[in-house]
């Protein structure tokens, strides 16, 4: 199901090949797909304009996904944010404003249920 | 190192050796300690029966002075007597041993007995086993102190039974007495055969040769005394110048060659005991060795086979007694150690299975995310019934597939660092039963839930502990493919709780069991099971401090116990 407006989605992972298909998966199903390398790019992206969610990996090079969130949640306080990872510290890096977290490697179904279960917030 | 065999014979030896020197030694001062008790008694008699109480304070002095001299018992009393009659003018004792028994008599006062003063003078005097002292004591006021025995045949044949050797006694005028004897009972000595028999240099005039003991020359007083003693294995001669009359007095006795005199008998037996019964005790002492060691060689050489990997339990049969309990103790040893080392490797193959599982998994799951994404956003694009709709369909369950294992690899791996919280057992277990009472339905299989209400709270990882129940709830239905009953059950246990899952299915046989929580064990079909389910279970319950009991018979069912501390891990 896509919303009548297109969502703002920032696809945030250090792999390449995760953006390419994040793009070649998601913009077909009507999202308006934005891709960042690393936090500091997410930062700056959100900085710049507004997202509906920001898919989050958790380990990438410069900025990593956990100092990200809080300078995301610092510039926009109520930005969703959808953890993706692949690592052990899932539930450390919890905290309780976390609402959602996807375990690598993400289907994508489990991806288009997470950006839509924004609609439920 | 000496082997237990040995040390055996050593002590028994040890012991022998003791046995001996007691025997020799010990056994003498004894005997002597006894004798002196003897003579003590004695002279204490004598004391009581003496008005005058002359003897008084010298009766300890006496004893201890004789003790001094170490002679030996019996001849001690006679020197106290002695003693005794030289202590006092016009106190004339006698004593003088008759059959073992101390006799002693006033001289003069009683006139007791067949010996007087003129007979006894110059005296032989045989007392006990002792060497005999002639012995002439002439007191300051002429009074004879005799004691001792006549010479005479007596003297003769009790000499020859000590000495173990014949006797004769020579006088001036030939032989007096003597201990051989012709057919009509006269003394039959061959004087010649005596000469020889003393030894030239030794009786260098068969009439006069005196041969003196130190310890002896004591008791000789201010008169003339000569001392006779005999020593084993050599004949002396000795003669007894007494008093006025020169004529010398002789006793002959010689031993003949092989015979060994009688004093030495004791001695001998002992020693030719010694050595008859040392090696009977060591062959006792190597028979008994050998029954002690051989069961602990067999035992030593039963460990020795055991491989380093798994100790095998000690069988060596006709074991007995305390080397039985030994080899029973050591059994339950060897079966702690392996059920420790099992448990062991078990948990060190479990954290190097997930320490190697979760980086692989997380090494895969980047582009296995991209196979599996760039798979589901083409197969979305490839309308049914194009070429490629077939190829990226498999494309796409294959990843999922491999999606499902990493993420289990990598809870897997992570059994070890999630965090804890007090978990409600009772809406845990409602939970996951409600949860799986939908796939239950499908099968025929009813899903039963336990619980007593008012159930304290485990210390525990929430999503863990449910991914037990889970886990052990879909085994047990696929256990039930064709219907059953489902039970999650939960208790308080002591400080604990108690989880358990029970199901009527085909239940799990010994190979399987014996096997069911490895990593990547599963008897289930290709791709329908990735083998980690009861492996994370074992993981979980592992951190939490908890233990897994399977109870199960295969046709009734299968019964899994998972009894957690209340506290759980940190």
């Amino acid at each position: 199901v896509i919303a009548a407006a297109p969502r703002r989605v920032l696809f945030v992972d250090d792999e390449p090949g995760l953006r390419a298909m994040a793009e070649y998966a998601l913009r077909p199903l009507g999202y308006d797909l934005t891709t960042a390398v690393d936090g500091a790019e997410a930062v700056a992206l959100v900085a710049a304009a507004a997202f509906d969610v920001v898919i989050l990996d958790v380990a990438m090079p410069r900025m990593n996904g956990l100092e990200a969130r809080a300078r995301i949640r610092a510039l926009r306080p109520s930005q969703r944010v959808v953890f993706v990872t692949g690592s052990a510290g899932l539930s450390e890096i919890a905290s309780p404003v976390d609402d959602e977290r996807l375990l690598k490697p993400v289907s994508l179904e489990e991806l288009v249920a997470a950006i839509e279960g924004g609609t439920r917030a | 190192m000496m082997s237990l065999r040995t040390q055996l014979m050593l002590a028994i030896l040890g012991a022998v050796a003791v046995a001996m020197f007691v025997e020799l030694f010990a056994g003498e001062t004894i005997e002597r300690a006894v004798e002196d008790e003897a003579a003590r008694g004695w002279l204490a008699s004598v004391a009581a029966i003496h008005p005058d109480g002359l003897l008084g304070d010298e009766v300890e002095d006496l004893a201890s002075e004789l003790r001094a001299l170490q002679v030996d018992g019996a001849f001690a009393v006679e020197a106290a007597a002695a003693h005794l009659a030289l202590s006092g003018p016009g106190r004339v004792w006698r004593a003088f041993a008759v059959d073992g028994r101390v006799v002693a008599e006033r001289v003069g006062g009683c006139g007791a007995g067949a010996l007087d003063a003129a007979t006894l003078a110059g005296s032989v005097v045989v007392c006990g086993r002792a060497p005999y002292v002639v012995k002439r004591v002439a007191a300051a006021d002429g009074a004879a102190i005799v004691y001792g025995m006549p010479l005479g045949e007596e003297f003769v044949r009790r000499l020859a039974l000590f000495a173990g050797s014949e006797v004769a006694l020579v006088g001036p005028d030939g032989v007096l007495s003597s201990s051989v004897v012709d057919e009509a009972g006269r003394p039959a000595f061959d004087e010649a055969a005596a000469r020889r028999a003393a030894g030239s240099a030794r009786a260098s005039g068969f009439a006069r040769a005196e041969l003196t003991i130190p310890a002896y020359r004591r008791f000789a007083g201010p008169t003339q005394v000569v001392e006779l003693t005999a020593a084993p294995f050599t004949a002396y001669v000795a003669t007894a110048p007494f008093g006025a009359d020169p004529s010398p007095l002789g006793v002959v006795y010689w031993v003949p060659e092989a015979a060994v005199p009688y004093g030495d008998y004791v001695t001998t037996l002992i020693v030719a005991g010694t050595m008859l019964v040392v090696p009977v005790l060591l062959l006792v002492a190597f028979l008994a060795g050998r029954r002690i060691t051989r069961p602990l060689v067999q035992l030593a050489d039963a460990a020795a086979r055991m491989s380093r990997d798994r100790l095998e339990p000690i069988v060596v049969p006709g074991l007995r007694g305390e080397v039985a309990q030994l080899a029973a103790a050591l059994n339950d040893l060897i079966t702690g150690i392996n059920e420790a080392k099992e448990r062991g490797m078990n948990a060190e193959k479990m954290a190097a299975v997930g320490t190697l599982a979760g980086g692989v998994a997380h090494e895969i799951n980047n582009p296995l995310g991209v196979i599996l994404g760039f798979a589901q956003g083409m197969e979305r694009r490839v309308p049914e019934g194009d070429p490629l709709r077939t190829p990226v369909t498999w494309i796409v369950r294959e990843a999922l597939r491999c999606k499902a294992l990493v993420q289990e690899l990598l809870v897997f791996s992570r059994t070890g660092k999630s965090s804890s919280e007090p978990v409600d057992v009772e809406e845990l277990v409602r939970a996951t039963a409600t949860l799986l009472d939908s796939r239950g339905k499908t099968q025929g299989v009813e899903v039963v839930c336990e619980v007593p209400s008012g159930l304290g709270p485990v210390h525990a990882n929430r999503t863990q502990l449910q991914q037990i129940l889970v886990n052990l709830g879909s085994n047990a239905l696929d256990a039930m493919a064709t219907g059953g009953t489902l039970t999650l059950r939960a208790q308080a246990d002591g400080d604990g709780s108690v989880l358990e899952v029970q199901d009527t299915g085909s239940g799990i046989d010994e190979a399987v069991r014996a096997r069911m929580f490895e990593p990547f064990f599963t008897t289930k079909g290709v791709g329908k099971g990735t083998g980690l389910g009861l492996s994370i279970v074992h993981e979980v319950v592992q951190q939490h401090g908890g233990r897994i009991d399977v109870d199960s018979a295969p046709g009734r069912g299968t019964r899994v116990r998972v009894s957690l501390p209340t506290g759980g891990a940190s």
